[in-house]
């Protein structure tokens, strides 16, 4: 027994460690011989022990998940009939977005209508959801330069070569597709469309952009700066004129944005700048977001 | 179970096993972009479901045209498309969230393993000072697979580990 | 419609704003705006609570918006509500003002901005989850809430908290994907999203006996869902390690306010939306009072033999939710005024624990194991006189909430069946006996005459004057027990 623990021993000194288990080399480097020897031990029987705890929780994993399924199946049997005509869910609530949506809130999308000015508080929510996820993500991944490493590496990816098809394309394609989330942004109350997917589009074209051209043309352009001032102004301006709507709403005053001719582009009272804002919200986090996590910094 | 109705509900039904799928790949994949991917499933599958719940076989979408005033009875119900967009927006922070704590994770521990980083990090915290703490056998079993939900033996383990954790005292300082 | 009602619509966007706000300034304007907004929630909430108790009982039904609900948004609000936002903001205030030394620290970067961004935007999460009576909304300020928190565990940047954070964020979206759920389950079976006709057509539901199979999945799933997220046993594997792996501020935040905002949200539900009783026919409050049972002896198990102070408070996290569930699972009326005192005595006490017990930390050279903080507490008397007065209300002594909390679990348990009855009670004895054991231990050892390590003298007025009123607050409770009770009261009955 003790030959055996002597020989792991000796083994596992001339192997070679992986660079990352420092921790093993802390150990290496302690001199009670007995945490090492306890050590060896313990990895021998431990790998057998892994294995066999591995298959059994594989086995156990499926189990469950097909546990969860069968549960869950066994009340889907019991909802009502999809596409169902007279589903409990097509009630007063949905008749009223359907009939009055135009009416009331002047956008021909009746969805817009429903999460810009019936729902709107949910969808300031949703903003800030978004947001929070910006700044956490800005808190993880951006590297600030420090003052006394003048000479620290400034990005961890290179800027890609200049490719000249990347180029052509990209010169070609961005504008197009600046275009057209511009275009689903301002005519998201006429047809499908809106702040969130026209931002989103919006932010693909940004990253196109960078993607074919680097982060050194397109950061003159979008700095930290100006990304976080665009951010804040576009949530400001939200909540303050949603707190407009609200307070207006509640305490029943009469609210100076009518929903004016259902149609036209200036008409469904804030719906249109609030697609604006939401784009613009959304349009910077999703580029912010795809330089964090290339560069490290916007 | 009433395979007519499942039938008839194909789409909440598959949407009901992506559900599964994705729940159990969150929970019990060790591998971390596994989990992000199981999570991804999981609200897509909740998408589809809330989709499907909206729709009424024969009509169009709630977009009305400038032209002529169609009636409500044309359209599919409005509601569960605006909560769709809401929930997108919101698996996709959670998803852009999880993701840069896994690049933090890896170039901290380089490894993806959950289990494993949750072991480095707290033999992390002991060697840190320069305490010796002999990492015992419960601790490895601790590490392994303590987020399902075999809690009781995890959370026994756990306390063992803290107590082997314990025993030497490491003075730790904050980090 | 009189001004004040206007009061909640107010904070939640002032909130909102002050995040935008807090993004753009550098780190002293957003410290000191932060604080400013706070205080000011803080005195308008007790306004309202006040001016509430005494309008009579019935609740408030604001519209956020021109359209009345169920088609527009509504808050409501009674004075349970504003009572629990004043509770929340005034924690918070003491949070940042005592931890906020830790943030300080790294020169010329805005993360500290970032750090009370974040702040902002959890009290809007949190307050909207009180005030909303829409269950969408109530989902998307829940997410606000876990992806604040998740931020506020990693601020610190360590391995450990990076991985805390993780294993944080994995269970919650468990939590929150099946939370969802249920969510839009009930929206098929019901068409409604607002808690009043969701009630109303729940109730109408149970009485025809139409899907009564999906009624009980549903149930299952947004009750384990939200039992999830606020960290009840089993599902607390992630809370030793979440709850002290951040900065101090951090820890006192989630462990006073993130997870008493699922449990308000928990309560309202199944008042609301269930109804007590089709949760008693689904069995689903034994499973509640099973797990509750389980998280008070296991949470004092693991803080007994926790390593560090930290930890030690961590864990004590874990028994200290399985309380507040125990009162949720003895029902209406008593248990649920008793898990609602309980909650707002354990947000006090837990977030000073966590400040004072950094202080002491500090004063002792930042170790934190027990050895290291031998003799902290008479290097700094304030905060060790403040720790030890939250650590009676854990364990339950006179003068402090803690005492009368426990007589109320006690109380609502003899209202139960023998057997539930004597389980609690016998639970309830032997956590508090688990808990004068560790928490004894650790205050014998701060106070002890014992080896002191350097003493860092430097003062911090804003630390003490928080945690002073916390402390006051803890003992405070106990003084003005039955006005605090009755009041208690008035508000669940307009719930």
């Amino acid at each position: 027994m003790r030959n055996d623990l002597d020989r792991d021993l000796e083994r596992s000194l001339e192997e070679p460690r992986p660079a990352h288990s420092r921790l093993d080399a802390a150990h290496l480097h302690r001199h009670d011989g007995r945490i090492l020897r306890q050590e060896a031990a313990l990895s021998a029987r431990d790998e057998q022990a892994q294995a066999v705890f591995t298959v059994i929780y594989r086995v156990l994993a499926v189990l469950a998940a097909a546990g969860i399924i069968l549960l869950l199946l066994w009340s889907v049997t019991d909802l009502p009939a999809f596409g169902g005509e007279r589903n409990p869910a097509d009630n007063e609530v949905a008749r009223r977005y359907l009939e009055d949506g135009v009416r009331e809130g002047g956008a021909l999308n009746l969805v817009a209508n429903i999460i810009l000015d019936y729902r709107a508080f949910d969808t300031l929510g949703e903003s800030n959801v978004l947001f929070t996820a910006a700044c956490a993500v800005l808190l993880l991944l951006r590297r600030q330069r420090r003052a006394d490493l003048p000479h620290a590496p400034e990005a961890i990816e290179a800027d890609p070569p200049a490719d000249p098809v990347l180029r052509a394309g990209a010169a070609l394609l961005s504008p197009a597709i600046l275009m057209l989330g511009l275009y689903l942004i301002l005519t998201g109350h006429l047809g499908p469309g809106g702040g969130f997917s026209g931002g989103a589009v919006l932010s693909g074209a940004l990253i196109l952009y960078r993607c074919a051209f680097g982060g050194g043309r397109a950061g003159q352009l979008l700095t930290y700066r100006v990304w976080r001032g665009a951010t804040f102004a576009a949530l400001a301006f939200y909540a303050v004129s949603k707190a407009y709507s609200f307070f207006t709403g509640a305490n029943g005053l009469p609210s100076v944005f009518s929903p004016g001719t259902p149609g036209s582009l200036f008409s469904a009272g804030l719906i249109p700048p609030l697609n604006i804002a939401v784009g613009l919200v959304v349009c910077c986090i999703m580029y912010g977001f795809f330089a964090l996590f290339r560069k490290g910094e916007m | 179970m009433d395979l007519q109705a499942l039938l008839d509900n194909r789409a909440e039904a598959a949407a009901i096993i992506l559900f599964g799928i994705g729940l159990t790949t969150l929970l019990l994949h060790r591998n971390l972009l596994k989990k992000v991917i199981g999570f991804s499933f999981m609200d897509s599958a909740i998408f589809l479901f809330l989709a499907s719940e909206g729709y009424i076989s024969g009509r169009a979408a709630p977009i009305q045209s400038a032209a002529s005033d169609l009636p409500a009875s044309a359209f599919i119900n409005p509601l569960p498309a605006g909560l769709v967009l809401t929930g997108i927006v919101v698996s996709v922070s959670v998803t852009a969230l999880m993701l840069s704590l896994t690049v933090r994770l890896y170039e901290r521990f380089h490894t993806l393993d959950l289990d494993r980083i949750v072991r480095l990090a707290r033999e992390d915290a002991a060697v840190s000072v320069g305490a010796a703490a002999p990492v015992g056998k419960a601790e490895r079993k601790a590490g392994t697979n303590a987020d399902a939900g075999a809690a009781v033996s995890a959370g026994k383990a756990e306390q063992k580990s803290e107590k082997d954790a314990a025993l030497p005292d490491p003075e730790r300082r904050d980090r | 419609m009189p001004w004040w009602q206007n009061i909640p619509f107010f904070s939640v966007l002032l909130f909102l704003l002050s995040a935008a706000v807090c993004s753009v300034l550098p780190p002293a304007g957003a410290r000191r705006w932060s604080r400013a907004v706070l205080a000011l929630c803080l005195l308008f909430s007790g306004l309202l609570a006040v001016l509430l108790l005494h309008s009579g009982g019935a609740p408030v039904h604001y519209r956020m918006g021109h359209f009345p609900a169920p088609w527009g948004n509504e808050l409501r609000f009674g004075a349970l509500e504003a009572l629990l936002a004043a509770l929340f903001s005034f924690v918070m205030l003491c949070a940042l003002l005592a931890g906020g030394g830790e943030l300080r620290g790294r020169a010329g970067l805005s993360r500290e901005s970032l750090y009370h961004t974040l702040c902002m935007l959890l009290m809007a999460a949190l307050l909207s989850q009180v005030y909303s009576n829409d269950l969408f909304t109530c989902y998307v300020f829940l997410e606000i809430m876990t992806l604040s928190a998740c931020a506020l565990i990693v601020y610190r940047n360590s391995g450990r908290s990076l991985a805390a954070g993780m294993r944080y964020m994995v269970l919650n979206m468990v939590g929150s994907g099946l939370f969802l759920l249920g969510v839009v389950l009930l929206y098929d079976l019901t068409g409604h999203l607002l808690m009043e006709p969701l009630g109303a057509s729940v109730a109408s539901l149970a009485v025809s006996g139409a899907y009564r199979r999906s009624l009980t999945v549903i149930i299952a799933l947004i009750t384990v869902g939200l039992c999830v997220k606020s960290a009840l046993f089993p599902f607390h594997t992630w809370v030793p390690d979440a709850y002290s792996a951040g900065a101090a501020p951090s820890n006192a935040i989630l462990s006073s306010l993130v997870s008493k905002g699922y449990i308000v949200l928990l309560l309202k539900i199944l008042l609301r939306v269930f109804g007590w009783n089709p949760v008693v026919l689904s069995r689903v409050d034994l499973l509640l009072l099973l797990f509750a049972w389980s998280g008070m002896v296991f949470g004092s198990l693991g803080a007994i033999s926790a390593s560090g102070l930290t930890r030690m408070t961590a864990w004590s996290s874990v028994a200290q939710i399985g309380y507040i569930f125990l009162g949720l699972a003895l029902g209406p009326a008593e248990g649920f005024r008793a898990a609602l005192f309980h909650l707002a005595v354990h947000a006090c006490s837990k977030s000073l624990l966590f400040l004072s017990g950094a202080k002491l930390r500090e004063a002792a050279g930042g170790g934190d194991g027990f050895r290291a903080l031998a003799g902290a507490a008479r290097l700094r008397p304030v905060f060790g006189v403040c720790w030890t007065a939250a650590a009676f209300s854990m364990v339950g002594l006179p003068f402090t909430g803690g005492l009368v909390s426990k007589l109320l679990l006690g109380s609502a348990a003899l209202g139960r069946s023998l057997p539930v009855a004597a389980v609690s009670l016998g639970v309830l004895a032997l956590s508090t006996l688990l808990n004068v054991r560790y928490f004894l231990r650790a205050a014998l050892i701060l106070w002890s005459p014992g080896n002191v390590a350097s003493a860092r003298s430097g003062r911090d007025p804003a630390a003490a004057l928080a945690c002073g009123a916390l402390a006051l607050a803890v003992v405070l409770s106990f003084v003005f027990a039955s006005p605090l009770l009755e009041a208690v009261s008035a508000g669940l009955a307009a719930f």
